[in-house]
């Protein structure tokens, strides 16, 4: 049987703990109000903080954007001169320098040859559908005279195709037509003929 | 203050005011800190916002900048070839036609040959790539020369116009042997010029360089160097 007795009263009594629950209690009632106050402050002053750089952003903004529109606007004007410009490049790059074909054709055309009728015709084309390009055709209409007239249109049908100023030039040579001449004053062997060309695209870019 | 003996008493005194505590934390808490932290963050997010937006403008003004000369050099050189080179044929009162002839003639002039006629073929449009922004710029104007002359002449006509102007081209080209005159043919081929669609076109461009003169070289902040004189 075990027998406890009080020696001294219970308001006498002391803690045996080296953390007094009073003393704990007091801190608290000092620094939890410390820390709210701290966090309202400091949430107070990261709010200016921020509401001061927002203030100071809005003014750049306001200063930065009327410029941003005008140069959007000036840049979309210059892409459009830019286009213009290739555009009108594409007036140089697609024609043909005819005075240099027909100097070519006069200088290659066989000596056995009249040539009675030349017709170039243009067309204007989406080449796959997506490059604008002229097309030029040209047709040549004329006689070769005596034995060697078949061989003659041969070779100026050659020469089409290899000589300068024709090469990578004309894509396209075809006689489309070879006949007897049937002029009163043609001879026997004496041929009419018909040789039709097909140029390269020139395309517009 | 010193608390109640009793112990009851004691931590209803603690439980109320730990309550209160709690209140006015929370209190705190939601209507002060966090409409706070709410507007803070809404206030940061439009600065960043704002921040990208002015990265984003400085920059293309800083490449609109660099880019200034070319662009300059853009209009300049568009200006120069269709107004003062006069390569883009330009209307009297909306007559092509005059001009085409007076440009034929000067040619004609240069190396003595002589034509028969000009006549007008008309207006047409250029054909445009489907996936190029915006519309054309230019139409073609296009006349017919009708002539009765050698070969060497029409070659040498043809070569005096395609070197007059690199932006006009000639686009038909008829030759018939006349007969009764070996030496002559009949001549005739067409001559096409770039025209301007907007007539308005070339005074906007000298109003577009003038505007870029005057915002290039306006005094503003963000620029970093002042750009030289036209």
């Amino acid at each position: 049987m075990n027998l406890r007795v009080d020696l001294i009263l219970e308001s006498e009594q002391r803690s045996g703990s080296l953390v007094s629950l009073k003393a704990l209690g007091r801190i608290a009632a000092f620094l939890l109000p410390a820390l709210l106050i701290l966090a309202v402050f400091s949430a107070f002053r990261n709010m200016k903080e921020v509401t001061d750089e927002l203030a100071e952003l809005e003014a750049q903004w306001a200063e930065v954007k009327p410029k941003q529109i005008e140069v959007l606007n000036l840049n979309e004007e210059f892409l459009a001169n830019r286009r213009t410009r290739k555009e009108l490049e594409g007036w140089r790059h697609s024609r043909v320098d005819w005075h240099e074909q027909v100097v070519g054709l006069m200088r290659e055309v066989p000596g056995t040859i009249q040539l009675t009728r030349m017709r170039i015709n243009q067309a204007l084309q989406l080449i796959d559908e997506q490059v604008p390009a002229r097309v030029f055709s040209l047709s040549l209409e004329g006689t070769a005279v005596g034995e060697e007239a078949e061989e003659n249109v041969q070779i100026l049908k050659r020469q089409l195709q290899r000589a300068t100023p024709f090469e990578g030039v004309i894509e396209q040579v075809e006689v489309t037509r070879f006949a007897k001449d049937t002029a009163k004053s043609a001879h026997k062997d004496d041929r009419t003929f018909r040789v039709e060309c097909k140029f390269a695209p020139r395309e517009f870019e | 203050m010193k608390l109640p003996q009793d112990k009851k008493e004691r931590i209803k005194i603690l439980v109320v005011v730990v309550a209160v505590l709690v209140a006015v934390l929370n209190g705190t808490f939601m209507f002060v800190i966090r409409p706070m932290r709410a507007k803070q963050k809404e206030a940061s997010e439009r600065i960043r916002e704002l921040d990208n937006q002015l990265r984003t403008a400085r920059t293309q003004i800083e490449r609109m900048l660099k880019e200034r000369e070319t662009n300059l050099g853009v209009i300049r050189d568009i200006i120069e070839l269709t107004d003062e080179k006069g390569y883009v044929l330009r209307a009297r009162l909306g007559n092509f036609q005059l001009s085409a002839t007076e440009a034929i003639e000067q040619c004609a002039k240069r190396i003595d040959v002589e034509f028969k006629d000009v006549r007008e073929v008309g207006v047409s449009p250029m054909p445009k790539a489907p996936n190029t922004p915006g519309n054309n710029s230019f139409n073609s104007y296009t006349v017919r020369v009708a002539m009765q002359c050698g070969l060497h002449e029409v070659v040498r006509l043809l070569h005096e116009l395609e070197k007059s102007n690199p932006y006009l081209a000639i686009s038909e080209v008829g030759i018939v042997g006349a007969s009764g005159t070996p030496a002559a043919h009949d001549i005739s081929f067409d001559v096409q010029w770039p025209i301007w669609v907007d007539a308005e076109a070339a005074a906007d461009l000298r109003r577009q360089l003038e505007e870029a003169r005057e915002l290039t070289s306006a005094p503003r902040g963000e620029r970093q160097a002042a750009p030289p004189p036209i």
